[in-house]
């Protein structure tokens, strides 16, 4: 089987306090994986080292077999998508924010206005090209962020607690796509996440993460006990 | 949004660049605000620089600035009208080929009622003494100009030392130190040329004239090309031998305002 | 009252009569105004950004000079630089003095500070997930250099509009640097300086009425612009 990720001895700090310790990580291809966790537990900062946004002081991270330097973290890049928690869209239309990713990558005009709309489509959003994204309300924003990341057609999609401020059919919306991209295009996923209908519902596989470190079982240590895990749904 | 970016690249550019571009021989001058001010250039430098194809740059300040100016070779010629500090200019080495060009003269205004009781007055130096007796408001141009530098003169002259409330040193042009004395009702020495120019607005008569120690000559000197040997030294003589020529003294001797003649033509043959 | 009345029915004589010498007044004041700013903000919002976005020993250094640099005394620009250009001076045989270039020099000097700050400003202002979306999105440097001015273009655009009310206003450095030259370096701030010496208030402040005029005229154009650019 194929490893997306395959991570040793990976120690990540910001500023002097360690934030992330992983001894071994093994992310299989075509795979959704959870991320669960208290807040601070430490996934968004392992969400980044996976997206390659930031680069661990020690340990290795390899992206289906090619080991991370300093030189290819650009090329590495472009290959991974990452949602934000909120979403930061552009002051600009909703195409033009779709567009952007394809753009930096040197892709013509009109060729990235058609993947563009055909992306919106995929997500949902056929007719909101025109409207401005920071008048969009949270379901639709994380739409736009996902159809933006999407765009890019990136091996790996990573999500950082993508359905926590939306409501319950944005969310359901959102979960939808995410199944579809796995079962139909084999896209290997992580998804942060506090809801354990989520896991229940898309996880092949669970990683716990307390104070930046796996752990097996959450719920052994209290200070591990996430006090919004299986909150239910607004 | 590509084009508005290139329009505005274009206009950006095209300011720039018409800021650079200026070519043309140019004359430097610094002369006093006050000559500026009669308008006689206007009249007097076209000729010139038709003849010549050049223009002549006109920087008027005060006279002290318009020697430094001359000082530090920032300008080619120097035309003012303060004797001493011209000839201080020419000693020490900063001009040369000095000459007369014309002279206009002074006049001392003040209210109506003259408190000071100076009309009668037979010299300049008895109006200043009797105007210093009397404290009467008088306000001086306080800025080291041809007109500042006569008046301290003639304070010297009367052997006094002007100095209390009623000496106002305005630190200003002409123009704006009559205003002063108007609103104020106080008196001012003031060169003829400014006085006419602003006989409308400024009700105050002339209460001494005459007295050949308010005359005011007026010198050109060209900047001294040993010392900076970057001034436009034989373009700066031609301007000399124009101004003090027949050409440019029939110039000055025509120049009226408000149909009198404001300066008389001073430059001795050559 | 009667003062101002006169001064503003001269002011508007003074523009219909088409006057050749007042309208090349304002075209030199609009031309060294226009091009210390334009400079400015070339060299100033990349500036600017630099600095926003990096951390570096002795920031807040940098940040307390600028601020000071804000509110340089135009007059203090004013002497430096004519010592810096006049024949005797180190820069004096670029001949720079007593030209419109000359003034454009000064007033760039005293734009550029005004600019960064702003522009500074307005990147920190910036929500820091912005920065994060370039990178993820797998923007280059400079891609993401750009995508954050853009951003950030309203608060930018308003530095340099700041910045350009500064220099069009400024009558030191002008007359400093360039002499008030008529027909060559006279602005409309200089040219008013030289009349109200005179004594001729009235001119003045007819030329203060155009100035202001076209004060706001560039603004309410650049206003439409950003106008235009929203929709």
């Amino acid at each position: 089987m194929n490893l997306a990720y395959e991570i040793r001895d990976l120690r990540f700090s910001y500023d002097n306090s360690t934030a992330l310790f992983i001894e071994e990580l093994l992310i299989p291809s075509g795979r959704i994986v959870a991320l669960v966790g208290p807040n601070g537990s430490g996934k968004t900062t392992l969400l980044h080292n996976l997206a390659f946004l930031v680069v661990p002081q020690t340990g290795t991270i390899k992206f289906f077999g090619e080991l991370q330097t300093h030189r290819n973290l650009l090329d590495l890049r472009r290959k991974v998508g990452l949602l934000l928690q909120v979403p930061y869209l552009f002051h600009e239309t909703v195409l033009a924010n779709v567009m952007w990713g394809l753009r930096v990558r040197g892709i013509p005009r009109n060729r990235s206005r058609e993947i563009a709309r055909a992306t919106l489509e995929q997500v949902g959003l056929s007719g909101f090209e025109k409207r401005f994204a920071r008048s969009l309300s949270g379901g639709e924003s994380q739409r736009v962020a996902l159809a933006r990341a999407l765009a890019l057609e990136p091996e790996v999609l990573l999500l950082d607690e993508p359905t926590n401020h939306l409501d319950k059919e944005s969310a359901e919306r959102i979960e939808e796509i995410v199944i579809e991209l796995n079962r139909g295009y084999d896209k290997t996923v992580v998804i942060a996440t506090h809801d354990a209908q989520t896991v229940q519902k898309l996880a092949h596989q669970v990683i716990n993460l307390c104070d930046g470190r796996m752990v097996n079982d959450l719920s052994s240590s209290s200070s591990c006990a996430d006090p919004d895990y299986n909150n239910s749904r607004k | 949004m590509k084009k508005s970016f290139l329009t505005w690249t274009v206009l950006a550019a095209c300011m720039i660049v018409v800021s650079l571009a200026h070519s043309e021989t140019r004359l430097r001058m610094s002369t006093t605000t006050s000559t500026e001010a009669s308008g006689l250039l206007t009249v007097l430098l076209p000729p010139f620089e038709k003849a010549n194809n050049v223009k002549v740059d006109v920087i008027s300040v005060g006279t002290g600035k318009a020697l430094k100016l001359g000082e530090n070779g920032d300008v080619d010629v120097v035309f003012v009208h303060a004797r001493p500090a011209e000839d201080k200019f020419v000693a020490d080495g900063y001009g040369v080929d000095r000459r007369d060009v014309m002279h206009n003269d002074f006049v001392i205004v003040g209210p109506k009622s003259d408190p000071a009781g100076i009309k009668g007055a037979k010299s300049a130096i008895e109006a200043f003494k009797l105007l210093a007796e009397g404290k009467a408001d008088f306000i001086s141009r306080g800025d080291n100009s041809g007109t500042d530098q006569l008046e301290k003169q003639l304070w010297k002259m009367a052997g006094i030392t002007p100095k209390g409330k009623w000496y106002i040193e305005a630190g200003q042009g002409m123009g704006a130190v009559l205003q002063m004395a108007y609103d104020k009702q106080a008196y001012t020495l003031t060169d003829r040329g400014t006085y006419i120019a602003h006989e409308g607005k400024i009700d105050l008569p002339i209460l001494l004239e005459g007295d050949k120690a308010l005359f005011n000559p007026y010198g050109i000197i060209a900047v001294n090309p040993k010392k900076h040997p970057k001034v436009q030294y034989d373009l700066a003589k031609k301007f000399i031998e124009y101004v003090t020529g027949p050409e440019g003294q029939k110039i000055i001797a025509d120049f009226k305002v408000k149909g009198k003649q404001l300066f008389f033509p001073d430059a001795e043959k050559q | 009252m009667d003062f101002l009345g006169k001064a503003l029915w001269s002011a508007l004589g003074l523009i219909v009569s088409l006057d050749p010498e007042v309208y090349f007044i304002v075209w030199t004041s609009l031309q060294v105004a226009g091009s210390a700013t334009v400079l400015a903000s070339i060299v100033g919002v990349p500036l600017g950004l630099l600095i926003a976005l990096n951390r570096f020993r002795g920031k807040s250094a940098v940040l307390v000079v600028l601020n000071t640099l804000m509110a340089l005394p135009t007059v203090v620009v004013g002497l430096l630089f004519y010592a810096l250009l006049s024949r005797q001076g180190p820069l004096g045989d670029l001949g720079l003095l007593f030209t419109p270039s000359g003034i454009t020099l000064g007033l760039f000097v005293l734009a550029v500070p005004t600019v960064v700050n702003l522009s500074l400003a307005a990147i920190q202002a910036l929500d820091r997930n912005l920065f994060l979306t370039c990178k993820l999105l797998g923007a280059s440097l400079s891609q993401e250099a750009v995508k954050i001015v853009k951003e950030a273009r309203f608060a930018i655009t308003a530095a340099v509009v700041v910045a350009f009310g500064r220099v069009i206003s400024e009558v030191g450095i002008a007359m400093m640097l360039g002499g008030n030259i008529r027909g060559f370096t006279r602005t409309m701030t200089t040219a008013i300086a030289l009349e109200t010496a005179k004594g001729e208030f009235e001119l003045g402040l007819a030329l203060g009425t155009i100035l202001l005029s076209v004060a706001l005229a560039v603004n309410a154009f650049l206003f439409l612009l950003q106008r235009s650019g929203k929709q």
